[in-house]
């Protein structure tokens, strides 16, 4: 059952602590079919459930309703670690994604391992040719990682720790790559050398993208769909022409008029005034 | 000195040293590597003693080792399960698989609390049989815990080592990067029990006893054991950690010893295990807390020369 369509959802809800005080729907009837090497960003306020959406795609918890389905197979109640195979994930926090205590290599061992599906491989030590692999893919991200191989990471800064995380969440190529505004806790220079470096490899291999964004310029510039969310739900939906024609003016009035109300993001209006 | 530290007194505590070195290695993989405390590790090590002994007097030391482990793996494979199959706290599972084992460990020993091995062969009666010096024990615990340790640092270098102290490291990165955490913690656990419970097995060979409440109180020497070796030797490579391991237990056993030589009762002996752990555990802060208070000392002394210029040359201003 292949298809045009990487990523499929329909009916997605999910609703946190039903029944107490705190319950959340943070997922409300969410739809979303992203064609194969779609690049979409996405932006909304805060708690319209971005996080939400990325974690009911790689499995970290199960949805109450709906249909997930990716490269033609149905996922939705296929376990974490079993779909985390093909879905590569960035977070936020640049300490989420690599093990602190073991060095550059070992992490990376730990990434390639998803690229054998053999069972015995799990008995085998990392070869010389796998390190010497590690090294070049190491180089590529111009941090002088290469000669520190057998450095624990958590001596690494958070940029390099995030071009890191990217490198291992790409090193098989994923079905999905999502990111979880995975360069806002880096400082501006650092942060747009990750960017660019996630551009570069998003472009190159054709993978399928999600990201979310507080950036309204990057909202609109990166990839080629944008997607605003809120209240659980996907609100705007734009891309080709009516997306080139749009500026960070039109997509805000945009949400105000879908959402029916003005997008609250602190961190997403003081991009909105450069 | 010298009539402190007699060389019979050396001897044994380099052979319970290395005996008891392979419960610290089971916290080294348990507690440093999976970041879980595993409670179950008295029961377990009784556990290891009672079954080792039981099939060392039917006649099968060798074998008696093995079945040690293979008890070792089930009481850890139960531990796991309750942790990841049924959504109970680690903690909580180990101290659970403790109560129930004395019952298992008392039944294994057929209803009695003791057992006693003293006309038994087991690996330690042939290897006096085999080698003609008094250093028999020694040679057998000692090869018997390096080549454990080998092992045990060349499986921690595969992929599923790798996988295993990844669990322990970070478990988002690690369900991020398809790896089975549930199955990463059992595997571990397992690992560690038969490690605890050959421990216990070498045990019962070596004081050719065993006894229902031997275990009691291990977790604690084996934490000592564990923290001495890691204060002392720090980071590096795993085998570099796991023979800190084995240093931490030696030195823990002289640390023992002397104590046993400073006609400290042996009743006391737990408590001294346990200010030993006690100051183990505290020394790294303490260190630091100690190094601030000096800092601190240096610079209000600078700082009270700064106010004293500063409120000279106000001064001068006016």
């Amino acid at each position: 059952m292949k298809s045009e369509n990487m990523l499929l959802m329909k009916h997605v809800s999910k609703t946190f602590h039903p029944g107490t005080v705190n319950e959340k729907c943070a997922l409300d009837d969410v739809e979303l079919v992203l064609k194969k090497g779609d690049f979409a960003t996405i932006v909304g306020s805060n708690g319209a459930g971005k996080s939400t959406l990325f974690n009911a795609i790689t499995g970290a918890f199960f949805v109450d309703k709906g249909l997930i389905m990716l490269d033609g197979e149905d996922i939705t109640y296929r376990k974490e670690y079993v779909r985390s195979k093909v879905i590569g994930h960035l977070f936020q926090d640049p300490l989420k994604g690599t093990a602190p205590h073991m060095t550059i290599e070992e992490n990376m061992a730990l990434a390639y391992l998803r690229a054998s599906t053999s069972k015995n491989a799990y008995f085998s030590r990392i070869k010389a040719a796998d390190k010497k692999k590690f090294r070049e893919q190491l180089a590529l991200l111009g941090m002088g990682l290469e000669d520190r191989m057998k450095n624990p990471v958590g001596l690494l800064s958070g940029g390099q720790r995030q071009a890191l995380t990217l490198l291992m969440a790409t090193m098989v190529t994923p079905k999905i790559l999502l990111l979880d505004e995975h360069t806002a806790a880096l400082d501006p220079a650092t942060a747009e050398k990750v960017l660019n470096l996630t551009k570069q490899i998003v472009a190159e291999r054709q993978i399928t993208c999600l990201m979310v964004t507080h950036n309204m310029h990057q909202a609109l510039e990166l990839g080629n769909r944008t997607l605003m969310m809120d209240g659980g739900r996907i609100v705007l939906d734009v891309s080709g022409d009516e997306r080139s024609r749009m500026t960070v003016e039109d997509l805000l009035s945009e949400f105000a008029k879908r959402a029916g109300k003005e997008l609250d993001n602190d961190r997403i209006l003081a991009t909105v005034k450069k | 000195m010298g009539s402190i530290i007699t060389l019979s007194i050396v001897q044994s505590a380099l052979e319970l040293g290395f005996i008891y070195a392979l419960v610290a290695l089971a916290l080294f993989i348990s507690f440093s590597i999976l970041n879980i405390a595993d409670l179950s590790t008295d029961g377990c090590f009784t556990l290891g003693c009672a079954v080792c002994a039981s099939v060392t007097i039917a006649g099968h030391p060798v074998l008696a080792l093995f079945a040690a482990m293979a008890a070792g793996i089930c009481s850890g494979f139960v531990t796991s399960f309750l942790q990841t199959k049924m959504g109970i706290q680690s903690i909580l599972a180990g101290i659970i698989v403790n109560t129930g084992l004395y019952t298992i460990n008392i039944a294994v020993m057929g209803f009695a609390s003791q057992l006693n091995l003293f006309n038994c062969d087991s690996v330690f009666t042939w290897a006096k049989s085999a080698m003609p010096t008094s250093w028999y024990k020694l040679i057998v615990a000692a090869v018997i815990v390096i080549v454990i340790g080998i092992l045990v640092s060349v499986f921690l270098n595969t992929r599923l080592g790798l996988s295993i102290r990844a669990t322990g490291d970070n478990p988002d990165m690690v369900r991020a990067s398809s790896i089975n955490t549930s199955l990463m913690i059992t595997i571990g656990l397992c690992v560690a029990n038969a490690l605890t419970a050959l421990s216990g097995g070498l045990l019962a060979q070596y004081q050719k006893s065993c006894d229902i409440n031997l275990g009691t109180g291990m977790v604690t020497i084996a934490l000592a054991s564990l923290i001495i070796g890691e204060t002392l030797i720090g980071k590096g490579g795993m085998l570099k950690r796991i023979a800190g391991v084995i240093l931490g237990s030696c030195l823990y056993r002289f640390i023992v010893a002397i104590a046993l030589r400073m006609n400290v009762p042996a009743e006391c002996l737990k408590l001294v295990s346990a200010l030993i752990v006690a100051i183990a555990i505290a020394f790294p802060y303490l260190k630091t807390k100690l190094s601030f208070y000096k800092a601190r000392r240096l610079s209000r002394e600078q700082n009270q020369r700064y106010i004293k210029e500063l409120v000279e040359g106000a001064g001068h201003e006016e």
